[in-house]
């Protein structure tokens, strides 16, 4: 085997870990525990494009300034990290800075990366340089607009919000939960879409120590749930073996995955080992919810909205229900788990925010295959049947349905979330 | 439970030695072997279990049956069965030719059963189409003269042979159901009772057949003969083949036109409980499984390469692109009058526009699907296909072996609007199906059925006019651009450039236009395959001249009405059809807000109709159509009521079209997958029909496709009433939203 | 081992839980009146009747189904609402290729059974779920009513 400088580079960062490694023999095993970690931070899902190859990057990311491509990161040396050393590839990782010094745009979850460890940053390297294709594939400007799009300030957001500590241990909890509390706050990156955003794009809280850490977010028109254990809109009714079998296939008793959530069972948590499925789960089930600010525990009735069946013209929500969801979703809000999603009591359907209902509806899900197995059943798009004052009447039914008793939507919304493209994700 | 009238071919089929018949002969007097395959006997009520265990050959050789010709056989019951030459799709020809037969045979059409005809161009081709093809509506026209005769030769020889039992001049002996009276002496005999004598008597080839004033039968709503085994699932379609030990298929083809298989991975696929088999060809993939789920989830669990070829950054914007880089120069010179150039240079007034209709799906109910089996004897197809022999000659020339060797069984269709015009599907399977031991079923999902259907194309069209000072269009040209369908599917009628069908009304418009001049250009849209659609030709021609002279009526001033009848001398049956509908509508009356009312007429396929449609556009820009009065002349009516059902199913076919559909091309594949993104028209957006049928002794017409034809131009006509804009691409879609 | 109750007969099915009572009715059992014709609940072709309520068959698990008993469009004609939708779509000859209306049958009875008089509103909300290609929605409305009024 040929050794590069950026061989010798991972020698000289090596011998600095005082690591046992032979250098002159890159083990597969390494890449591949590299590959793994690269499944758990989920690189491929943010680093593809539709119909592109792995990790070439030119996916859109709509963030509320404007549209940002997502970089190449196969080893190409002209137009992807071929050129990185381990150090650089660090630094990018948990820093946010690239080889040439700019700053990446928070979209990329730096923040939550500077918690991995450095045994774990070595892996990814050496994956990404020896495991990976490279592609000739040049990157894509951003569509942020000046002056946003000037990046110096980024390095005042870093002084600001970037946690510079990796992953301390807590000494009063096992192995396990420090494990899952590890791949959550860090590679596994949760917090990225689940923890609501500052007007910085800031997260609100890297850790469970702040009360905003995972407690729901909406991006790219997508409602991230709350992931702390509020009874209603968050895991409170979900036990640990929920959690882990929904990571693992995508659905369980209470709900299925759906939108941004599809790649990130597909491409990530399918492929966790059990241990760290269940670390993530023993720690999230300890995050203390906020009492779903205020709302009764939900409890399951579906008799009012069974009634509304009997009268189709007083009721439009109820009609379209039956045209469109019942064959699935039933009338009485139950599916049939974990194929077709319950919709009563389902988190997703219960959060405040509507905006993934109208988004799932609108365009459907992207395919679950966990386990390289598409799922039997998948959720077809609406867009192009149902118009706004529709779906609106529609996540209005399942917002009242079933006793939820939420707040209703109106068409505005939709008509916001119609005009978003649908997630490339 | 009842035995069916068309019941299944799958449990119980005869495969007989080709059957020895000719057309409009004796059978027993021709013993050369026709080519063909084999015969179909369906199990039916009257026809005896040992009776179907029976091949032809033996009834004949026993003359138990009596079988003139192709199209008829009556055992020594008196059971008369039709053989038919076309396929029933929806559009009510298993009742409507029934009853051309029995007019002349003299039988209760209720009585007569029916068995799909093997493929056999010789004996069951459309003189108009030249094979063995149910298409273009045609099936009517065709068919009239030959199944009259062959009613009417098969009822002399049984008069013949009454004659002769009762020695008695045939001209006292009279046929009328089912049996022949000899009043004078009152004796009579059935028809069953006459098969022996009748078969042994040399056959005629043509005898008088009836004036129309004395039909019985023709012209009446006569019950249709298929449709009691639909209401209780006892139909068979090519969907329900179930021979014994079947497997079953799924298919994945390449996702991008033109595009090949690389490799597979099926090892998850074949660890799933169910999964038999993972066949390749080379543009897909199919999984063999136990049952259709199981091959399904096979599928869903394979990691497919794809050699996407050169296709995949091709979008419907480029191919668009390509249309209008064409229409810039001149075409294939398909009608010239006078000279449209100088007189539009003259003109009071122009108009010169661009018209655009987009890729459609035929989206059929019943999703394509096609069982093979191939084995040391050759292949077994079952299928519903508009194309029998084609199918069967593909297959042979697939499989490399004799035509002869290839069984084709046909079934109902569960609908075709031209899709089973095709015979790719078929190929597929006998691809599929040869690397599989017994017999497999493939289904194409939804998914398949529309993102690799075969197209109707996208046309583009320039046209432009120009009008006298009174208005009167005084030049008029016409350009299409656009695939040719002519070209792949019968190259001979594409004559000088031109595609006869893509030119069809356009180039034969039914006004008064002294200067005419119209062409057609070529374009293929690269990889996309395309084909006909419901109303071929006359559906994209009529939208443009239709929607176009709607256009000089309005630049001349004139009501879109009076204009049309002031052209429409030359076409005086148009003339009149256009009066009938305007007077049994509110054409005149005002129109509230949001509302509109839109015209067409049509000429194709023999037929003439007028529509005036009605609308409402919400002030989200969404259309309700709320009436179509439709006032048809489609000649001398075989079944009033079928003709009512096509019209009512050719205007809903139509106007999901118009409203709602377009197949769109993205990274070289095709946007569209099923029902909820390639909207249908539903019962609750159903607009109220008035249709008349103008009485006449002309020729029939077709009635198939007329409808869809006829409303689109009426519906854009329509929304430019309710709304000043005119409609110029297709679909609507949300052009009207704000 | 699933047990189905398919038209009054109990059936042993091999069959995984998630496969939809669909293709278990078509490929296993053999009856083949019920139709495929999307295979995610928007076209109503593979409709039948759980428990007297129309279902679509081509979305429902057979784990679903317990005991709850199948009906199909085989043997829909042995209910009198069934026997007065048939009489009254072959009065009315509503159908045109047919494909679509075994499951336009099925929805149409158990329309009947909850509405014996629908109005306008009441079949569009049963019926709108239930494509028919060939556009024979019209007729299939005169007969919903035609056979609502001679149940009667
Ligand atoms: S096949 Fe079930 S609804 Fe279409
Ligand atoms: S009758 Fe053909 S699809 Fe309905």
């Amino acid at each position: 085997m040929k050794i590069t400088s950026g061989l010798m580079n991972i020698c000289a960062t090596i011998i600095a870990f005082s690591f046992s490694l032979n250098v002159f023999a890159i083990s597969p095993a390494d890449i591949k525990k590299g590959e793994y970690l690269a499944r758990v931070g989920d690189c491929v899902s943010c680093h593809t494009a539709p119909h592109g190859k792995d990790f070439a990057g030119g996916l859109p990311m709509l963030t509320p300034v404007g549209a940002i491509y997502t970089t190449n990161i196969t080893p190409d040396p002209e137009t992807g990290i071929g050129k990185y050393t381990e150090s650089d590839f660090a630094k990018a990782l948990r820093r946010g800075v690239a080889k040439d010094g700019h700053h990446l745009y928070p979209a990329m979850p730096y923040p939550s990366y500077a918690k991995v460890s450095d045994t774990d940053i070595h892996y990814l390297y050496l994956y990404f340089k020896h495991g990976v294709k490279p592609v000739r594939q040049a990157n894509k400007a951003s569509e942020i607009p000046w002056p946003l799009n000037y990046r110096f300030p980024l390095a005042i957001w870093n002084a600001f919000f970037l946690d510079k500590e990796t992953y301390k241990p807590d000494p009063d909890k096992d192995a396990n939960w420090n494990r899952g509390a590890y791949l959550v706050q860090g590679l596994g990156h949760c917090g990225a879409c689940h923890t609501p955003r500052g007007l910085a794009f800031q997260e609100k809280g890297l850790t469970h120590e702040s009360g905003k850490f995972l407690s729901g977010e909406t991006l790219e028109g997508w409602s991230a749930t709350n992931l702390r254990d509020d009874h209603n809109t968050g895991l409170g009714r979900w036990s640990e073996s929920d959690i882990v079998v929904y990571l693992k296939s995508g659905a369980n008793q209470h709900s299925s995955a759906f939108g941004t959530m599809t790649p990130v069972i597909n491409n990530s948590t399918e492929g966790m080992t059990l241990e760290d499925l269940t670390g993530m789960s023993s720690y999230l089930k300890t995050i203390k919810g906020s009492d779903d600010k205020g709302q009764k525990p939900y409890k399951y009735d579906p008799s009012a909205t069974l009634a509304q069946f009997k009268e189709p013209a007083k009721h439009p929500g109820a009609k379209l229900y039956q045209q469109y969801c019942a064959a699935c979703h039933s009338q009485n809000g139950q599916g049939v788990a974990p194929y077709l999603s319950p919709l009563a009591g389902n988190p997703a359907v219960m959060d405040p925010d509507p905006s993934s209902l109208i988004n799932v509806i609108l365009n459907g899900s992207p395919q679950l295959k966990p386990q390289g197995v598409a799922a039997p059943y998948n959720m077809p798009k609406f867009r192009h049947i149902l118009n706004d004052t529709e779906v609106a009447q529609l996540v209005t039914f399942m917002q009242k349905g079933w006793n939820h008793n939420l707040d209703a939507t109106d068409a505005k919304q939709v008509a916001k979330i119609r005009k978003m493209p649908p997630s490339a994700h | 439970m009842s035995q069916g009238l068309i019941q299944g071919l799958t449990d119980k089929y005869i495969v007989a030695n080709p059957p020895r018949r000719n057309f409009l002969k004796f059978a027993a007097s021709v013993s050369a072997t026709t080519a063909g395959g084999m015969v179909l006997s369906i199990s039916m009520p009257a026809l005896s279990q040992d009776k179907q265990t029976q091949s032809y050959d033996e009834l004949e050789a026993g003359k138990n049956v009596l079988a003139p010709n192709a199209f008829i056989k009556i055992d020594t019951n008196g059971e008369v069965t039709m053989i038919m030459p076309k396929v029933e799709m929806g559009q009510g020809v298993y009742t409507s030719l029934p009853m051309l037969l029995a007019e002349e045979l003299e039988v209760d059409v209720q009585t007569v059963k029916l068995e799909h005809a093997p493929p056999n161009d010789k004996l069951y081709g459309d003189a108009m189409l030249g094979a063995q093809v149910t298409g273009g509506s045609t099936s009517i026209r065709a068919m009239w003269d030959p199944l009259r005769q062959a009613g009417a030769v098969c009822r002399s020889l049984l008069v013949t042979a009454a004659a002769q039992k009762w020695k008695v001049d045939e001209s006292t002996c009279q046929a009328r159901s089912g049996v022949i009276y000899h009043e004078a002496s009152g004796r009579k005999l059935g028809y069953g009772e006459l098969v022996k004598v009748a078969s042994a008597l040399p056959v005629l080839t043509k005898v008088a057949l009836k004036d129309p004033k004395d039909f019985k039968v023709i012209g009446t709503s006569a019950k249709r003969l298929d449709t009691p085994d639909k209401v209780n699932g006892l139909a068979k379609f090519g969907i329900d083949a179930h021979p014994d030990k079947v497997k079953f298929a799924v298919i994945a083809t390449s996702p991008v036109f033109g595009g090949k298989l690389i490799s597979v991975d099926d090892s998850r696929a074949l660890k799933m409980p169910g999964v038999l088999q993972v066949v390749k060809v080379d543009n897909a993939v199919a999984v063999i499984g136990i049952h259709t789920w199981a091959a399904k989830r096979g599928l869903g669990a394979l990691e497919i390469k794809w050699d996407e070829g050169k296709s995949t950054a091709v979008k419907t914007g480029d191919l668009i692109q390509d249309l209008r880089d064409a229409s810039k120069k001149p075409g294939a010179v398909a009608k010239k009058e006078g000279n449209a150039a100088s007189a539009f240079k003259k003109a009071d007034k122009t108009l010169s526009v661009e018209y655009e209709q987009p890729f459609l799906a035929h989206a059929t109910m019943e999703p394509m699907n096609c069982t093979v089996e191939v084995g040391a004897s050759g292949c077994d197809i079952w299928v519903g296909t508009q194309i029998p022999t084609f199918a069967q000659g593909m297959a042979a020339k697939t499989l490399g072996i004799p035509v002869e060797k290839v069984r084709l069984h046909n079934f109902l269709i569960g609908g075709g609007f031209g899709r089973r015009l095709e015979f790719d599907g078929v190929v597929q399977a006998v691809k599929i199906a040869k690397q599989v031991k017994g017999p497999v079923k493939v289904i194409w999902t939804r998914e398949e059925d529309i993102q690799h259907d075969m197209f109707r194309p996208y046309y583009f069209d320039r046209i432009s006019a120009g009008l006298d000072a009174k208005g009167k269009p005084v030049s008029w040209s016409h350009r299409i651009v656009g695939s040719s369908v002519m070209a792949r599917f019968a190259p001979p009628a594409v004559k000088n450039g031109v595609d006869p069908d893509a030119v069809e009304v356009s180039a034969d418009p039914p006004y008064e236009l002294p200067n005419l001049y119209v062409d057609y250009v070529r374009v293929e849209p690269r990889d996309v395959p395309t084909a006909f659609w419901r109303g071929v030709g006359p559906t994209r021609g009529t939208f443009v001249v239709e929607s176009f002279i709607d256009e000089l009526a309005a630049l001349a001033k004139v009501d879109p009405v009076k204009y049309r009848l002031e052209l429409l001398n030359k076409t005086p049956r148009l003339k009149n059809a256009l009066q009938l509908a305007v007077s049994k509508s509110d054409w005149g009356k005002p129109l509230a807000k949001g509302k509109g009312r839109g015209v067409s007429v049509m000429h194709a396929f023999g037929s003439f109709l007028a529509m005036i449609v009605e609308i409402t556009v919400n002030p989200q820009g969404e259309v309700k159509v709320d009436k179509v009065v439709c006032a048809v002349d489609c000649g001398l009516t075989v079944n009033p009521n079928t003709v009512l059902a096509q019209i009512e199913g050719g205007v809903i076919f139509g106007l999901s079209a118009v409203l709602y559909n377009e197949i769109t091309i993205k990274n070289g594949r095709v946007e569209q997958t099923n029902f909820n993104d390639y909207r249908v028209m539903r019962i609750n957006e159903t607009p109220v029909f008035d249709i008349h049928l103008i009485k006449s002794a002309e020729a029939p017409g077709g009635i198939g496709e007329p409808g869809t034809a006829a409303i689109g131009a009426a519906l854009a006509n329509a929304v430019f009433s309710a709304t000043g804009k005119r409609i110029r691409k297709l679909p609507i879609g949300n052009q009207l939203q704000a | 081992m699933a047990t189905l109750n398919i038209n009054g007969t109990t059936h042993q099915v091999d069959a995984p839980d998630d496969m939809p009572l669909l293709w278990v009715i078509r490929d296993i059992i053999g009856l083949t009146g019920t139709k495929f014709g999307c295979g995610i609940a928007q076209c109503g072709a593979c409709t039948v009747h759980i428990d007297g309520q129309a279902a679509r068959s081509c979305v429902l698990p057979i784990s679903a189904i317990g005991d709850k008993k199948i009906t199909t469009i085989e043997a829909v004609g042995e209910t009198s609402a069934g026997k007065s939708i048939q009489k009254a779509w072959l009065d009315l000859e509503v159908m045109q290729c047919g494909y679509c209306q075994s499951g336009q049958i099925m929805s149409a009875c158990s329309l009947l059974g909850q509405h014996p008089h629908p109005n306008d509103e009441q079949i569009d909300t049963a019926m709108a779920g239930n494509i028919c290609r060939c556009g024979t929605y019209p007729r299939i409305r005169a007969a919903i009513k035609v056979a609502a009024k001679e149940g009667a």
